[in-house]
């Protein structure tokens, strides 16, 4: 498998495959990022679109100095919140719970209901670094890449996190102590 | 904080599996990608980023393929070096690729060439530029090639 | 229970996102090092489409080929087809034109249905660094008829998305 570095050194030469390769590598990762901003099916489809398309004016000429996540996190970020202000399609309560998958017991058993119950006790930034680590697998450097903070703070971050889950009773069988 | 840092790798290796993949399941779409948005985004992507088509001419493969084309297009355009060495077609009309004989090599060569694949008359082996042993698509796409060279062309 | 969970889970992820936006406005779509590279980019650097128009008149036009001169701060970074179906093949260039300021396109066709009159023969992507307009020049090398002969036309062009 090429690397991104060689995807997009190929689509700065005009190779719009190498693009295409760069697109079908991240668009499902960024369809579930942006889903987690938008929690709209349709909106954050818009994101995916707008996302690539903003990376594809880049080119040619595109450098890229860091991971491509890490690239890419802020822009989908930026991306989805503007389409949920603009309640671009949808924006009622109702529609947005029409796009949630069907919540049975299967899907999301108890464990997962409680992890979702601490999750929500967390601070926004500590819970923010907690889904970059463990959903989106980004090394620590590239979230502090991503979020434009000093790694330190994005280890205080997660490290407080953590040890949040790891005092709830609740969480605390992720645990291995 | 620096406290938390010493300890960061510490507790993340005690951190089970179990964590990653409950949360990855929480924040799971159930859904996907749209075609549409795929069709949006690669067509997109076909219209900015746009190759020669009849020339996919990798930079990967560019070393012997560019080096035979050289050599194969000197052949067709007949060029000579002048004295500081720079290539530039051959004043007379006798280029392989001057399909029409006068003196120019242009899109009407290929044009010309092309009409007569299509036509009933014989074809002349003098414009097998490829040298593969029969006219074809090819050879006009060699003639149209030399007329759109910078370093040669028309 | 389960549902408002859920719902509860990604309205928290779109809180943390919407409270992270706006505390850092001008928060731009890049990590720190590439962003400045590509912010500066976007304001130095912009792309438009030049589209090349050939009127051949009443004649049908069967075979085109001219030549682009821009300068030093334009590149050629596209080409893309005309309008008419009997042009719908990729025309004809050099590869070593893109990303440079020169290139020469050709293109022929030998369908039954050719187009006349003004015809947009190809658009051009460019790259152009600064704000001035592009300064370019177009030479028509020649226009063929359905016969193979030389026929006269004008070539003319137009910048930007209006065509």
């Amino acid at each position: 498998m090429e690397t991104d570095e060689k995807l997009i050194a190929a689509a700065n030469a005009g190779d719009s495959e190498a693009f295409e390769a760069l697109y079908l590598r991240y668009r499902d990762w960024v369809y579930a990022l942006a889903m987690r901003f938008t929690g709209n099916g349709a909106q954050a489809a818009d994101a995916v679109q707008e996302t690539f398309l903003y990376l594809l004016k880049k080119f040619p000429g595109f450098e890229l100095r860091c991971g491509m996540k890490s690239f890419l996190y802020p822009a989908v970020r930026h991306i989805s919140i503007t389409i949920t202000r603009q309640g671009r399609r949808t924006s009622s309560d109702e529609a947005l719970l029409a796009e949630l998958p069907a919540p049975d017991a299967a899907e999301m058993g108890g464990s997962q209901a409680e992890l979702a119950a601490v999750l929500e006790t967390l601070a926004a930034e500590q819970r923010q670094v907690v889904l970059m680590r463990f959903v989106d697998d980004m090394p620590l450097a590239d979230i502090a890449e991503a979020l434009d903070l000093s790694l330190n703070t994005v280890k205080s971050r997660l490290y407080r996190a953590l040890e949040a889950l790891r005092s709830d009773s609740r969480t605390r069988r992720y645990f291995l102590d | 904080m620096n406290k938390d840092n010493e300890q960061l790798d510490a507790l993340e290796n005690k951190v089970a599996k179990a964590l990653g993949e409950d949360l990855k399941a929480l924040f799971s779409p159930a859904g996907r990608t749209p075609d549409e948005v795929d069709r949006a985004v690669l067509d997109a992507t076909r219209k900015r980023l746009v190759r020669p088509r009849r020339h996919r001419w990798r930079l990967v493969r560019a070393g012997a393929a560019a080096m035979a084309a050289v050599v194969l297009l000197a052949v067709v355009l007949n060029v000579t070096r002048d004295h500081v060495g720079r290539m530039h077609p051959a004043a007379t009309a006798t280029a392989p690729a001057d399909i029409d004989h006068n003196g120019r090599i242009d899109i009407l060569d290929a044009y010309k060439l092309a009409r007569r694949l299509e036509g009933p008359g014989a074809l002349e082996a003098r414009w097998d530029l490829n040298a593969d042993g029969q006219v074809d698509r090819a050879d006009v796409d060699l003639v149209a090639f030399a007329a759109v060279r910078l370093d040669g062309g028309a | 229970m389960r549902y408002a969970i859920l719902a509860a889970v990604l309205s928290l992820a779109t809180f943390t996102a919407v409270r992270g936006y706006e505390t850092r406005p001008e928060a731009d779509p890049a990590c720190k090092t590439s962003f400045e590279t590509a912010d500066s980019d976007d304001a130095a650097v912009r792309f438009v489409p030049l589209h090349v128009f050939i009127d051949s008149g009443e004649a049908p036009l069967a075979a085109w080929q001219f030549e682009l001169n821009a300068t030093s701060d334009v590149k050629i970074v596209g080409v893309e087809n005309g309008e008419h179906e009997a042009f719908a093949e990729p025309a004809y260039y050099d590869p070593a034109a893109l990303m440079n300021n020169r290139i020469i396109i050709a293109a022929f066709s030998t369908a039954d249905a050719l187009p006349t009159g003004r015809t947009r023969v190809a658009t051009i992507h460019l790259q152009i660094t600064g704000d001035a307009d592009p300064d370019y020049e177009l030479i028509l090398t020649v226009a063929g008829a359905r016969d193979g002969s030389e026929i006269p036309a004008t070539i003319t062009s137009l910048v930007g998305e209006e065509q």
